[in-house]
């Protein structure tokens, strides 16, 4: 029921929330705790391959942190990343109070934070997983990798999988059932539209990856040999089943990124986005062709000619709808009045970042060249250029965007630039001289390499960069605890936006509206800013309304008891000796939660 | 101004001749001095690619360095741009470019895919390559030879190599000669070449191979070489390889008794003798090797020490040259200097063949 006494800011606060917009908060910051795990994992790699046979790690490290480098950035960094500004954004760009199921968002929340500590829980008993991101088989198998460090990646990542899953479709029904009065599909902002398509991938995508984890997880443990050749499986299935995943997975990456970007740059160039229709479009069709190119990761085992041909084409075809979308982009900031600030170069900086990444990408997209670029460092160059000089950079675009909105603060504009420039000099640095070492034949995933190949110039010059990126990344960090504390004070309007979110309050309050808005056209801010001729208008009075009457979910702490129990329920399956008691505890306190969860007043 | 664009145009240079240079130095691995048919189709293919790519680069950056330039907000700048939607024409233009541009790309390629998944023609030279963590061996059907981390093949030959795996996924791949492919286990993947002309016809030509799937701990320590030898000295070679150890010294001697005695021959064999051992790589022409432990040491008095050492001293999976290996050996086992010279002499100098 309605329930205004002042919000509770405490811990408990936080740990039974269930309001959209601290779930967000909780979202970005666990994020930015992986990215920092991340980054201080890459930085070891980079430390160890500074020069030629170094053995500042032992083999076994590099590969955990091969392993956990990939693993961390993509499923506990960019995509929670992503979640905060789905979670944040969504219901205020689409005029809604509320995410349509504000128990089930904690509950995304919670499965994914314990999720990410059980994939991380490896640490602590030196097992950390070693065998890739992509886990090929049958080197996970018990037979290959006898510890437990496989179990951890794959049950962490179930876990945090689930989490995704049920995120999506909570933000799918948001997106379909909860839009406000006028805002039709087509006059979603952008960034709601690519959220949209990527729930989608999201939920489709996702189911592969969960069997493909039972599987693997059947192997280890009741000797199935779904993936041992030995007794009669395939190794090669399991490259479909991830890829089948792990493709649409790269655009469940990029696709908010390009949603973000394209609210920043429309807003400084003071513009609205170029052919809206037609990036809505295209992102539509990079999603479904995201589905159809799996196999390009697998050029090289002997697909046949014939799937070969078809996995080139549909990879080159999805260049179409990227490509497009660059050229919308750059259109968008032709002919307007372009604001330089922090959020705005990341914004313009993944424009850039991301069409290197794109152009190389059209490169291995045809098989006999792929067979030379496949597993080396090129590939490692042209992906980090997409994930992280492009989503990267667009979400820390939308950090520095939406930061005032969140907090009422402003992110202390002077660290970021420098901060930006650190980046984008420490990232090219790092990753542009890569292209030169994949062409010259440095494999990946090496923890060393022998000092008569030639390779020792460009690991030096890389390393140098990525500590470059490292500098940057800790002054991001002190800028967010500076500014959060001493930020300049933000209005609710401080960039003249274009969208909803910019109507109300920094912060906004717990209700976001407090009279359900009412929408007429596209960028329907703007319009009530500005007539056509560009004239400023004057805003009508706001209504006054009575607070008390807006009802609100109540606060739940059903959803964290419920991500513990199910965590421990998928830990216990693989812990020694008591495992089984902590399953059934497991168990037992999500059914428990579950029917608390049924029969709580909401 | 002009100072500016002389600064930018110097550095353009620069950064051109740089990575010109990075890219085509002549180094073990380099994918751009390919050797062989197939290699020079793909970098073809990469050459197409990559000036198409270019052009994309500049038709994008030019626009967008420009608009960034010439649409920045001035001080003072208060004007509120004409608030363009969207232009039909213009995003028609850049979908059918781009479409036109990769059909230029996209039909090389299905010219290359298309020879390639070609049946090679029957009686072709076979060479079977089998991964191992993480070694390699080579099994000649035909010639009733096996050997370990180095592949000898006759120059402009076509050869048909078949890649399996005896444990987990490895991935075949000499960059100088062509693409790569994946060794899976339960599965037999197809390769062909027609090797390259020698350039050297005394030492042979040598090419360096790496594993490119990850294979575990020393995945890493995975390379092999490739010998490309005039038809009549392969022939030679063929001849000797699989000949027994001529054992001239007392060294020698005691090195091929550590050999048979110690636990050496359960996992490694040589032809002629008692070493029958599976697991590990065959030792038949040890003495020819240039490199130890599939690339990882020197094959010199320094490399074999080295080895041997760290092998017996070292916990398994902890070992310092190569871990992971299974060349591990119980706690209580010694093995003193003295024998690893003896072992040496044998394996080194017993085990060549002249050819």
């Amino acid at each position: 029921m309605s329930n205004h006494s002042a919000p509770n800011t405490g811990l408990w606060g936080w740990i039974t929330t269930v309001d959209h917009k601290k779930i967000a908060i909780l979202y970005a910051l666990s994020s930015l705790f992986f990215f920092f795990l991340g980054g201080v994992e890459a930085m070891i790699m980079r430390t160890q391959l500074i020069i030629p046979n170094n053995d500042f790690v032992t083999a076994r490290t590099f590969n955990s942190m091969v392993t956990m480098h990939g693993t961390t950035m993509i499923f506990l960094v960019v995509m929670p990343l992503s979640s905060a500004f789905f979670n944040f954004l969504i219901p205020i760009m689409i005029g809604a109070r509320d995410v349509a199921f504000p128990r089930l968002n904690a509950l995304s929340f919670w499965i994914f934070f314990f999720g990410g500590i059980l994939l991380n829980a490896g640490y602590f008993i030196n097992e950390v997983p070693r065998q890739g991101w992509f886990g090929y088989a049958n080197l996970t198998d018990r037979q290959y990798t006898p510890d437990l460090s496989v179990d951890f990646w794959a049950m962490g990542l179930q876990v945090v999988g689930l989490a995704s899953l049920i995120a999506s479709i909570n933000f799918f029904v948001t997106i379909m059932n909860m839009r406000c009065k006028g805002m039709t599909l087509l006059k979603m902002p952008m960034f709601v539209w690519t959220s949209l398509v990527t729930q989608v991938l999201l939920f489709l995508a996702l189911p592969v990856i969960t069997v493909a984890l039972v599987m693997i997880t059947f192997d280890r443990h009741f000797g199935t040999g779904f993936f041992n050749p030995g007794a009669g499986g395939s190794v090669i299935l399991w490259q479909h089943l991830f890829w089948v995943f792990g493709h649409p997975e790269v655009y469940i990456l990029i696709l908010p990124a390009m949603g973000i970007v394209s609210e920043i740059l429309p807003t400084f160039s003071k513009k609205p986005l170029f052919g809206y229709s037609v990036m809505v479009y295209s992102s539509c069709a990079i999603g479904f062709l995201g589905f159809a190119v799996w196999a390009h990761h697998m050029f090289t085992t002997g697909l046949g000619p014939w799937a070969t041909t078809f996995f080139t084409a549909a990879t080159m075809l999805i260049a179409v709808p990227t490509g497009v979308k660059i050229f919308n982009w750059i259109s968008t900031v032709w002919g307007g009045r372009i604001h330089f600030n922090t959020a705005s170069l990341f914004g313009l900086s993944f424009v850039a970042m991301f069409t290197f990444g794109g152009l190389s990408g059209i490169m291995h997209s045809s098989a006999p060249i792929d067979t030379q670029h496949q597993d080396t460092y090129f590939v490692v160059a042209h992906f980090h250029y997409v994930l992280y000089g492009g989503a990267v950079m667009g979400l820390f675009g939308g950090v520095f965007y939406w930061f005032p909105k969140v907090t009422g603060r402003f992110l202390h504009e002077g660290m970021g630039k420098v901060q930006f420039w650190l980046f984008m000099i420490g990232f090219n640095v790092t990753f542009f001289p890569m292209h030169f070492l994949g062409v010259q034949g440095m494999p990946r995933r090496n923890y060393t390499y022998a000092a008569d190949q030639g390779w020792d110039l460009w690991n030096l010059v890389a390393t140098l960069g990525a500590y470059t990126t490292a500098i940057g990344g800790l002054l991001f960090f002190y800028n967010l605890f500076y500014s959060i504390k001493r930020g300049a004070l933000a209005p609710a309007d401080p960039w003249d936006g274009r969208t909803l979110e910019w109507t109300i309050p920094s912060p906004p309050p717990e209700y976001n509206f407090g009279i359900e808005p009412v929408v007429k056209n596209l960028d329907d801010f703007w319009h009530q800013k500005y007539d056509e001729q560009g004239q400023r208008l004057s805003l009508p009075a706001k209504a006054s309304y009575d607070p008390h009457s807006i009802h609100l979910p109540n606060p739940s702490y059903w959803p964290i008891c419920l991500a513990a129990g199910l965590t421990l329920g998928a830990a216990g399956f693989f812990i020694k000796g008591f495992g089984l008691y902590v399953s059934l505890l497991g168990v037992a306190i999500v059914l428990i939660s579950s029917y608390g969860w049924a029969y709580e007043e909401a | 101004m002009v100072s500016l664009v002389r600064v930018f145009k110097v550095a353009l240079f620069f950064i051109l001749s740089l990575g010109f240079t990075a890219c085509f130095e002549k180094l073990p691995m380099s994918t751009a001095h390919v050797v062989t048919e197939w290699g020079h189709e793909i970098n073809h293919v990469y050459l197409i690619t990559t000036v198409i790519t270019c052009l994309i680069f500049v038709a994008v950056a030019v626009p967008f360095c420009y608009a960034l330039w010439k649409f920045r907000e001035k001080p003072g700048d208060t004007r509120i741009p004409v608030q363009v939607r969207g232009n039909h024409k213009l995003e028609i233009l850049w979908t059918l470019i781009p479409v036109v541009l990769l059909i230029f790309i996209f039909l090389p390629s299905l010219e290359i895919i298309m020879k390639r998944g070609a049946e090679p023609p029957a009686g072709t030279f076979t060479i079977e390559v089998i991964g191992h963590q993480w070694w390699w061996e080579f099994r000649y059907p035909d010639l009733g030879i096996v050997t370990a981390n180095e592949l000898y093949v006759p120059e402009k030959t076509p050869i048909l190599l078949k890649l399996k795996s005896a444990d987990v996924i490895h991935a075949f791949w000499i960059p100088r000669w062509g693409g790569k492919m994946d060794m899976l286990p339960g599965v037999t993947n197809l390769l062909t070449y027609t090797t390259p002309a020698v350039e050297d016809p005394i030492r042979g030509d040598y090419y360096q191979g790496h594993c490119t799937e990850l294979c575990g701990l020393s995945h890493a320590r995975m390379r092999y070489e490739a010998i490309v030898l005039p038809k009549e000295r392969f022939d030679q070679w063929a001849k000797t390889a699989m000949n027994p150890p001529l054992v001239a010294s007392a060294l020698e001697k005691k090195g091929q008794e550590l050999f048979m005695t110690k636990t050496c021959f359960t996992c490694h064999a040589i032809a002629g003798t008692t070493a029958k051992g599976q697991i590990g790589p065959d030792l038949t022409n040890f003495g020819n090797r240039r490199m130890l432990a599939s690339g990882t040491l020197h094959n010199d008095t320094k490399g074999f020490h080295n080895w041997l050492r760290d092998s017996v001293d070292s916990k398994p999976d902890y070992q310092n040259v190569k871990p992971g290996s299974l060349m591990v050996f119980a706690e209580n086992f010694v093995l003193t200097d003295e024998d690893i010279k003896a072992l040496q002499a044998y394996l080194q100098h017993s085990t060549a063949k002249t050819f």
